[in-house]
């Protein structure tokens, strides 16, 4: 009687799906190594060598006019989740609640190169937190006068 | 920035499929019930519900396995791959901006550099997959890029060049499985034209 139950009762939360666990896992594109990444020296690696040893980054960006800003991300996260849900007799009202573990963060890499594009400093980490914010480019007077 | 993953897409396939399920289930709970009532020692000649236990066993059953194999894929592109043996015709110092047009198309971005500029040629590739036991569900989501940045001098002739090839890379999988084993990435390089030759 007990063990029938039991298999009701899981057989019901499948019915209604009321409750739900989930295991996700989120994955874009593949982590830059260190092994990659060390050979590089700020002041000496040129724009070439930093291409060759990381490949293409994924944004690109204008840096005091004539320099530039190479920026690489990617997500490996892997993380539970669950959801709640409840509908109430007689009553349109419904209730739910969802949380997840997956923490989307998006690691990355940013390399900044002088107007010679010769690597000048190295940042690492949120790519949110590293990554300079978007700006329309240099106008020609900024252009001329660089 | 658009580097967050969501398993949106898939979400509506997944909903879908939970309400067919729970439908399912619905009439699995009646058959389970019968089963209860019935006993599950009853054979067919024991009863004058004998067809309708022997209904309601298949019904359970087949229900019960549609809950353990339950699972769902997708797939979705952004842009072609980038043609990766057309790479080898680009030569630093000579190579144009009107020819890496002709060899790759129209640029997905143009940054301009001071007097410089970069075009970015660049396509995604996403697979997801599902394994949906309602009240246990797993699901994994893999993209992968192709990038190709090239960059110009204020001649608009090649001054340099770098690209990464990822789309053919993309897996389905589970979010237990490790989906970034280099042998696992070497042996689809191979499979690609152009990718082994470019590293």
């Amino acid at each position: 009687m007990r063990v029938s139950l039991v298999f009701a009762l899981c057989l019901s939360l499948l019915a209604t799906s009321c409750v739900q666990f989930t295991y996700l896992g989120a994955y874009y594109d593949q982590p830059v190594e260190d092994a990659a990444f060390a050979g590089l020296v700020p002041g000496e690696s040129s724009l070439q060598d930093c291409l060759d040893a990381l490949g293409a980054p994924h944004v690109v960006q204008e840096y005091r006019v004539h320099g530039m800003s190479m920026a690489w991300g990617w997500t490996d996260e892997v993380g539970w989740g669950a959801d709640v849900s409840y509908g109430f007799d007689e009553s349109p009202l419904a209730a739910s609640f969802s949380w997840d573990s997956v923490d989307r963060f998006v690691a990355g890499l940013v390399l900044f190169f002088d107007a010679e594009l010769k690597l000048e400093t190295v940042r690492r980490g949120s790519l949110a937190d590293i990554l300079p914010q978007r700006r329309p480019p240099a106008s020609i007077e900024d252009i001329e006068k660089n | 920035m658009a580097y967050r993953p969501s398993i949106l897409p898939e979400l509506d396939l997944i909903l879908c499929l939970q309400r067919m399920f729970a439908m399912l289930a619905g009439r699995a709970l009646r058959a389970f019930q019968q089963v209860l009532c019935f006993g599950w020692g009853t054979t067919s000649a024991d009863t004058p519900y004998a067809n309708d236990m022997m209904n309601s066993r298949l019904s359970l059953l087949l229900v019960l396995s549609l809950f353990f194999a339950s699972c769902a894929v997708g797939r979705q592109s952004t842009n072609d791959p980038i043609d990766a043996t057309a790479l080898s015709q680009l030569e630093p110092g000579k190579t144009t901006a009107g020819q890496v047009v002709s060899l790759f198309g129209g640029p997905t971005e143009v940054v301009q550099l001071g007097r410089r500029t970069a075009y970015l040629y660049s396509a995604s590739t996403t697979k997801s997959a599902a394994l949906i036991l309602l009240v246990f569900n797993m699901g994994n989501q893999d993209t992968r890029t192709d990038r190709l940045w090239v960059f110009f001098d204020e001649n608009d002739v090649l001054s340099h060049y770098g690209a990464s090839m990822g789309t053919h890379r993309t897996q389905y999988a589970m979010p237990y499985e490790d989906i970034h084993e280099a042998s696992d990435n070497e042996a689809r390089d191979v499979k690609r034209p152009g990718v082994v030759e470019a590293k």
